[in-house]
């Protein structure tokens, strides 16, 4: 069935992605991601000093401060900046680096849609770009039940979400893309809660909707968000290819 | 957070390299950086990067009730919160006095100058007019935010095209963009910020300081001028005070680098409108 | 409890001992630890227990509509109170509603006073949310006169005191006191609004708000690696938790809301369990709620 974003012919395709790292100067990394029409900008300082009040004893804290496009901050970008924050939280090896800040900027640069999701994948880049240290990659995909059709639509423009029944965001970690025996063996704590299913690590739905449709969402999202880890993995590799190759010059 | 000071040896170096006639990024006195504009795919969406400084500029508009005392003004408003992005120094909700004066230097520029046509946003006198908003989020600080945001805001504001709107008696249709083609604003001129860095009493002066030149100036001198050498705003906040004529040379420079800068925003408008 | 004592080291001489609440206040993770690899928690409920709810109907009578809601020890009074606005400009005919959490240092210690917290941002955005994209309430209803004026209706809950699971009780605050919403009826004329000023309000002279349905929610905590799922979480419980899942149903079972923030990826087998008691739990609340 047609979308109503014309230029994509399935319901799972995503908007073409791109990002590109290191473009500021004065953070100590930043990037920007792009899903199609939405672009987020995002930049990272740290570990640097942190302010008495927000010191933590045994880790680093983390800051994250969303800036809309238009007007000036507001309750939105404060549930988003919390949403952004306890997703990163458990991903930064904080305990490397305790009494010290780390401090996110998320900076809207075009809205099409899907800009939390844009936003988490850029947050993601300007880590790894910045060296902090993680221990795992995560990427995330926003989807939506079409109230008329009532079909799964991944990525949608802002148009399409106006029409969405539910909207959902999901962030899959690249530790749940390692087949489960593995990750079993590894990781002893989780082998009782493991189903061998997509494991989201963050997951925010609205709307209506039955679980039938929820998990049916995990699933095609999961799935998607393989294909931004794959993304991610490359453009850093390529990255460090490239810095490796100056250096040597 | 706090800046860290440039070293004695660091300012020791530029000023020396000042008094003998060179900027430590190679550039001549009275040069701007390298200006780049580059717009989005939406109409009023610029980013500009002056050398490593770089803004976005969104404008944004909606229909609103005027003021009873102006029923046929419009309204146009800036938001120039720096973000803690463009550098530590800044923190978020909290003013610095660099975010005051460059939020007080466009508003003198762009409002007070009447660059803008606010009664040509007039809908319905009384009723409904437009309201035009400008968000200037600073992404990188490498110096003179002020210029480049100059630059930034009037480009957008350029580049920017509201809905079409039909009234007929009371009722007032506003035509989606898809449907019928977006209008222009109506700028009355152009006005163009340059900032001078003053070094050893105003014996040295130059155009467009970098983030280390601003740290070790002894003070600076804003013009704001537009393409017909009329000087819309002027100020000199604080710092070493300095000869009259000084200030007449830099008005002087001042014209003819506002001349340059009106022309590369103008190709890059054409360039652009080319594109769509 | 406090009578109790744990040792440290067992079979090791000389053991130190410590009375349970000198562990608590040492190791208050592993104090917590040793309870739930037992299946209770410190306040002697099991994992999936609920804290007691009450729920009282119109408990501020200058509000157009009241509700007073305590889980345990969190307790939080919600009051609707309707306002004649002007509507916008592109929804000429559409009334707000508008929810706002307050949380002030009144409830608890750790709140600072001054502007809103992120939590409590947080909080009212998302019952915002719920509210709004599960269409509880057609906006439309709010409407006086196209254009002109429509009723705005505030939703301001109040934390009195503050033990954790804000989320759940503040919705169901909310949608208690929007169901014991009464406004009187406006007549415009000409640019004047008139109500009708009588003491005893009926079907004849007032309304009530049509609600599409009722979002109530459960809120889980998940504690350790281990992924333990502890619902209702008090505020010390919440204070050692890395994560949380909340889903939100209507009366027919279906989702309006989920999420699930922080803490490791959680499976779906976790996911269709919060589900599953989510919908016991908010049946249990809708009973409260009729019984009221």
């Amino acid at each position: 069935m047609a979308r109503l974003d014309t230029t994509r012919t399935s319901a799972h395709q995503l908007r073409p992605f791109s990002s590109s790292q290191n473009l500021l100067n004065r953070a100590d990394g930043s990037a920007q991601f792009d899903f199609g029409g939405s672009s987020v900008l995002c930049s990272v300082v740290g570990p640097a000093e942190v302010k008495l009040r927000d010191e933590k004893l045994n880790k680093a804290t983390l800051e994250v401060i969303v800036r809309p496009l238009v007007g000036l901050p507001g309750v939105k970008d404060k549930a988003c900046e919390r949403a952004i924050r306890e997703t990163l939280e458990p991903i930064v090896i904080s305990a490397l680096h305790p009494r010290t800040l780390v401090q996110i900027v998320v900076q809207t640069m075009k809205d099409n849609g899907s800009i939390l999701s844009t936003a988490l994948n850029a947050a993601i880049m300007a880590l790894l770009d910045a060296g902090i240290p993680l221990n795992s990659i995560i990427g995330s995909v926003t989807c939506i039940i079409d109230s008329k059709t009532n079909e799964i639509l991944l990525d949608p423009t802002t148009e399409e979400i106006a029409r969405a029944k539910s909207t959902h965001v999901f962030v899959f970690d690249n530790k749940s893309s390692i087949p489960s025996s593995t990750s079993a063996s590894m990781d002893v704590d989780i082998s009782n809660d493991d189903d061998g299913s997509p494991r989201p690590l963050f997951s925010e739905s609205t709307g209506l909707f039955t679980e039938e449709e929820y998990l049916e969402c995990v699933n095609i999202s999961f799935k998607a968000c393989q294909a931004v880890h794959g993304f991610i993995r490359t453009a850093v590799s390529k990255k460090i290819e490239k810095e490796h190759q100056q250096t040597q010059a | 957070m706090k800046d860290t000071e440039p070293s004695k040896n660091e300012r020791e170096f530029l000023l020396e390299a000042l008094r003998e006639g060179a900027r430590i990024d190679g550039r001549k006195f009275y040069d701007f950086r390298t200006l780049r504009i580059s717009f989005g795919s939406d109409y009023g969406a610029v980013e500009v990067q002056l050398g490593n400084t770089r803004i976005l500029a969104k404008v944004s508009c909606e229909v609103i009730r005027p003021y009873a005392d102006k029923p046929t003004e419009g309204f146009l408003s800036f938001s120039t919160e720096i973000s803690p992005m463009a550098s530590t120094v800044f923190e978020a909700g909290r003013q610095t006095d660099e975010e005051v004066l460059v939020s007080r230097m466009i508003e003198k520029a762009m409002r007070r100058s009447r660059a803008l046509d606010t009664e040509g946003l007039c809908i319905i006198a009384g009723e409904k007019v437009w309201s035009i908003r400008v968000d200037i989020h600073f992404l990188d600080h490498d110096g003179n935010l002020a210029d480049a945001a100059c630059i930034a805001a009037i480009t957008a504001l350029m580049h920017f095209r509201r809905p079409d709107v039909t009234v007929v008696g009371e009722e007032v249709t506003v035509h989606p963009i898809e449907q019928r083609n977006p209008v222009p604003l109506s700028i009355h001129h152009i006005p163009i910020s340059v900032t001078f860095a003053l070094f050893d009493k105003g014996e040295r002066m130059v155009v467009d300081p970098t983030y280390l030149e601003e740290q070790i100036m002894e003070g600076d001198l804003a013009l704001t001028l537009n393409v017909h050498k009329e000087i819309c705003a002027l100020s000199k906040a604080g710092g070493m005070p300095l000869e009259l004529e000084k200030v007449v040379q830099c008005s002087k420079i001042a014209a003819v680098k506002v001349q340059e800068i009106t022309e590369q925003i103008e190709a890059a408008l054409a360039a652009d409108k080319k594109k769509r | 409890m406090a009578s109790t004592s744990i040792s440290v080291s067992a079979a090791e001489s000389p053991a130190f001992s410590f009375s349970a609440s000198t562990f608590q206040k040492l190791h208050p993770v592993e104090f917590f630890r040793k309870f739930i690899s037992q299946g209770v928690r410190p306040d002697g409920r099991l994992l999936e227990g609920f804290r007691p709810t009450t729920v009282h109907k119109n408990v501020v009578s200058t509000a157009n509509g009241s509700a007073m809601v305590r889980i345990g020890g969190t307790t939080v009074i919600c009051g609707v109170k309707a306002e004649v606005a002007e509507p916008k400009m592109d929804s000429p005919n559409q009334g707000y509603l508008v929810p706002n959490v307050e949380l002030s240092p009144m409830c608890s210690s750790s709140f600072r006073p001054g502007p809103p917290s992120e939590q409590a941002q947080a909080v009212s955005e998302a019952i915002n949310r719920v509210l709004k994209e599960s269409k509880v309430l057609d906006l439309t209803d709010l409407c006086i006169e196209e254009g002109k004026a429509v009723w705005a209706l505030w939703a301001d809950v109040s934390c009195v005191s503050y033990d954790g699971n804000i989320y759940d009780a503040a919705l169901l605050s909310v949608m208690t006191a929007l169901s014991d919403v009464r406004i009187r009826k406006p007549t415009y004329n000409e640019g004047i609004i008139k109500v009708s000023g009588a003491e005893i309000l009926d079907d004849e002279n007032s309304f009530t708000l049509n609600l599409a349905r009722t979002p109530l929610s459960a809120t889980f905590s998940l504690f350790d690696s281990s992924m333990a799922l502890l619902a209702d979480a008090n505020a010390a419980e919440e204070a050692i938790c890395q994560g949380e899942i909340s889903v939100t149903l209507d009366e027919k079972g279906q989702i309006c809301a989920l999420s699930k923030v922080g803490a490791a990826s959680s499976s779906q087998t976790l996911l269709r369990q919060c589900i599953a008691t989510a919908r016991t739990r908010t049946d249990e609340l809708r009973s409260i709620i009729r019984s009221q």
